[in-house]
């Protein structure tokens, strides 16, 4: 019976949940005159700039570095941006949930999907540059939703943790988007985890980012069914995350209207 | 039941009579404590106290209000001592009315102080008998039964009245604005028959006594038959013990027993035959409520052609709720809304803790206050019936607009359970996460979305909404470029486009210039006609008697009032002549 509420109230509002995705989307680059084209743009002039600092750095041990970027970095920011946005959805639709009922998680989720769209068009950035680098299209594409799948589970989980923990303290916002950049650094974007020092390295293999980029250019880039320890664990943590994080958030979600 | 704490005012007597000591003092055994205290020195066996009287209470309740006791609590001792002296318990007297009541108070005075509680049934003293110059409580203790010297205390006495606030209602229809009173009476020819229907209110529950009900018909008007039918009662309270009743009607002297024994109400309707001419005068009687407004029938001679008033339209049917009006009972049957005693409490932190460090800091130190909470609803129930429309009435700060986010489902209450029937329509606010840089047509699927719309729905009402807002013209403007009144147009059309069985409304909403607000207003009327529920917040009692059949008064979080729309809101608009202006602020009272 639950079950069966929980599903009805989401057809529900399943109208409200496109309505929010297009508002996001739209309003992500409002007033700009290039609009959505930035989420083409973003990623393609980041990766230039990136390539021309690191790849007379790193140019030996990464044969195509601006594939290799690309791969890491796209996946990493739908993580960060997702998950920021969904710990800001709450606190900025206050006013609608402080006036009316409304399915709270929507507001996260949504966020979560326009980002979702907005990797879906930088993607196309990614092949174009593996046309431009002439690099090969391995048939191990076609698992490639794998890990982006997974990487939306965690993403989500995440997000609804953040979200619960914004709301009763507005200092988790300032301190995530260090702990955002520390992430970048511990996940292997612009360098080679060959770098690391054997004795450091666990501590990236616990990042599940670190395992979804991972996968990813096992697929992308090697051509090869992703590696089975860092996708398990990858599957195991983002499922985990989600769990904790649905939890705490209906455990707290009808807290939040009290600390708006 | 209400229950009042009450301390004396300023006056204290003492009864002076031979071999009686004076007290000192006495002015302490006002205050509640057990220091400052009153005394008494005795120096011999025999010797007694003099009785001490008390008046002038002053007491604050409401004058329709139902004494049910006065619990007079009190505590005296005697001074720590080798050689003690005796004293038994004092009687105490209650005085009113030149009648008395008298009961022994428990224990000696005993070394340590020790409350007493004595219990006083007057169920047959009003609020103004208490405020009486001749409303005494007299204290009289025995004499010392020891030879030895000492001291006897009393330290204090409080006087704690047990009231509840009136319990029954009877109401004959005069609550239409079209009741046949003297100036316009109803007019009949001999031989035609007209329904007179009363209603008996148990207005909170507690009063379970059979009740009788006098129905005084003058010479010349005769009963043809009468029906009665119990609805609603004992039903909103589940766990108080149901008593089974039934109505009961005395033919030969028009006497009428309610059934209702519990919160609850029960109506009879009787027809009645015109045999004589002249000007009729009905009326009823209960002991516990006054005499119902005067009924007047004008019979006029047979040939005389009458035409149905306005009133009997109106009263069948909006009033009848009996089995000749089987869709209206029907429909009042179905629950839309059962509030199970919701209570909501909101932490008032004494600091907000809002950030981390702090939280940490003062988690270590063990400083984070224990937040105080407060009482924004306590334990309030009701039910509404579907087609009912009921308004909430309180001053400023009583929970009404708390009441409404629950029901709407942006607040979760504390404790308690909801249960709603139907589809709801909380009309609290208008255009909720409109975006600026949306055009109006936009932000009217973005708007409906928000408000749980179906994208279906909203396209085949599209039309219609933009109609009603009157922004043909401007449609595809971003609404940023809108003026404030061109938005609320936007945000009522889009909201007032469903048509729900439960209609929630925290004023009732005239948006924009004048002529749409009367629109506006005429949309809403026509959404709260047709069996919709209506629960309607509003500052002014007027639109509440204008617009509701039933009246919800909550005051600090309480409910204290729930029946009749003309009897709640006159009881409110008296407690607001009393009330602080801060509670009354915006608030308009006719």
């Amino acid at each position: 019976m639950f079950d069966n509420r929980l599903l009805r109230n989401f057809s529900k509002y399943s109208f409200l949940l496109k309505e929010l995705v297009k508002r996001d989307i739209s309003g992500k680059y409002k007033d700009s005159t290039l609009g959505l084209f930035w989420s083409f743009l973003n990623p393609l002039l980041s990766m230039i700039v990136l390539t021309m600092v690191f790849s007379l750095i790193f140019a030996g041990s990464i044969p195509n570095f601006p594939v290799y970027l690309l791969s890491g970095k796209l996946i990493f920011d739908l993580f960060a941006n997702s998950t920021q946005g969904a710990m800001n959805s709450i606190k900025g639709n206050a006013e609608i949930i402080k006036k009316i009922y409304v399915p709270k998680y929507m507001f996260a989720i949504g966020i979560i999907c326009s980002e979702f769209i907005n990797f879906l068009i930088s993607l196309t950035v990614l092949v174009a540059v593996m046309i431009v680098t002439n690099a090969p299209f391995h048939f191990s594409l076609i698992y490639s939703p794998i890990p982006i799948f997974f990487i939306l589970v965690l993403t989500t989980g995440v997000g609804l943790i953040l979200a619960t923990l914004t709301t009763f303290f507005t200092d988790i916002k300032y301190l995530y988007g260090v702990i955002v950049m520390l992430l970048s650094f511990m996940t292997p974007l612009f360098y080679p985890i060959d770098i690391i020092p054997v004795q450091y390295l666990f501590a990236f293999k616990l990042n599940p980012l670190y395992a979804g980029v991972a996968s990813f250019r096992d697929i992308v880039l090697n051509g090869i069914f992703p590696q089975t320890t860092p996708l398990l664990y990858l599957i195991f943590t983002s499922i985990l995350l989600l769990i904790i994080g649905i939890i705490i958030f209906y455990k707290y979600q009808d807290k939040f209207v009290l600390n708006l | 039941m209400t229950t009042q704490m009450r301390y004396p005012n300023k006056v204290f007597q003492e009864k002076e009579k031979t071999n009686e000591k004076n007290w000192d003092n006495l002015d302490n055994i006002k205050l509640d404590d057990w220091e400052s205290l009153a005394n008494c020195d005795l120096n011999s066996i025999h010797n007694n106290p003099s009785p001490i009287y008390l008046k002038n209470f002053n007491f604050n309740i409401p004058n329709d209000a139902v004494i049910e006791n006065i619990h007079v609590e009190h505590d005296y001792h005697r001074e720590l001592s080798q050689t003690p002296i005796e004293i038994e318990a004092p009687k105490i007297k209650i005085i009113a009315k030149g009648e008395y009541l008298e009961e022994q108070s428990h224990l000696d005075a005993g070394v340590f102080p020790t409350e007493r509680n004595l219990v006083f049934e007057c169920d047959d003293l009003s609020p103004k008998d208490l405020n009486d110059e001749g409303f005494k409580v007299e204290i009289i203790f025995p004499e010392n039964l020891n030879k030895h010297e000492g001291s006897l205390y009393l330290d204090f006495i409080r006087l704690r009245v047990h009231y509840e606030n009136k319990r029954y209602l009877l109401t004959s229809g005069e609550t239409s604005s079209y009741f046949h009173d003297k100036d316009k009476p109803l007019q009949k020819a001999i031989n035609d028959t007209f329904k007179y229907t009363l209603s008996f209110r148990n207005v909170n529950g507690i009063g379970k006594k059979k009740q009788k009900v006098e129905i005084h018909v003058p010479d010349g008007i005769e009963v043809e038959k009468y029906y009665y039918k119990a609805s609603k009662v004992n039903k909103l309270d589940e766990k108080s013990d149901f008593i089974e009743a039934q109505d009961e009607f005395d033919e030969e002297n028009l006497i009428w027993y309610p059934s209702v024994r519990g919160k609850g109400v029960s109506r009879i309707r009787l027809l009645f035959r015109c045999t004589k001419e002249g000007l009729k005068k009905i009326y009823a009687f209960n002991e516990n409520t006054e005499i119902t407004p005067n009924f007047y029938v004008n019979v006029r001679p047979e040939t005389y052609e009458s035409k149905p008033s306005k009133f009997e339209i109106t009263m069948n049917k909006w009033s009848s709720e009996l089995e000749d009006d089987d869709d209206y009972v029907e429909l009042n049957k179905q629950l839309a809304i059962r509030v199970n005693s919701v209570s909501m409490e909101f932490e008032m932190a004494q600091e907000k803790v809002d950030n981390l460090k702090e939280y940490v800091i003062k988690g270590i130190k063990r400083e984070l206050k224990p937040k105080s909470n407060f009482k924004a609803l306590d334990d309030v129930s009701f039910t509404i019936n579907k087609g009912e429309r009921v308004g909430i009435i309180g001053f400023n700060g009583a929970g009404k607009s708390t009441l409404l986010k629950i029901l709407s489902g942006v607040l979760k209450p504390t404790k308690g359970k909801i249960y709603k029937n139907g589809k709801i329509a909380p009309l609290l606010e208008l255009g909720a996460g409109f975006d600026h840089n949306y055009n109006g047509r936009e932000n009217i699927f973005l708007n409906g979305a928000i408000l749980g719309y179906s994208k279906e729905f909203l396209e085949s009402k599209y039309d219609e909404i933009v109609e009603f807002s009157e922004l043909e013209d401007f449609i595809e403007v971003p609404i940023k470029n809108y003026s404030s009144g061109m938005n609320a147009k936007l945000g009522f059309s889009v909201a007032t486009i469903v048509e729900p069985d439960i209609l929630i409304l925290d004023e009732i909403l005239s948006v924009g210039d004048v002529r749409f607000q009367k629109k506006s207003g005429d949309k809403l009327k026509e959404m709260m006609g047709s069996g919709t529920t209506v629960l309607l917040v509003s500052h002014s009692t007027a639109k509440i008697r204008e617009l509701c059949n039933r009246v919800i008064w909550l005051d600090q979080g309480e409910l204290i009032m729930d029946g009749d729309v003309d009897y709640v809101c006159d009881a409110y608009i008296e407690a607001a002549e009393k009330a602080s202006e801060d509670e009354k602020i915006n608030l308009e009272f006719e």
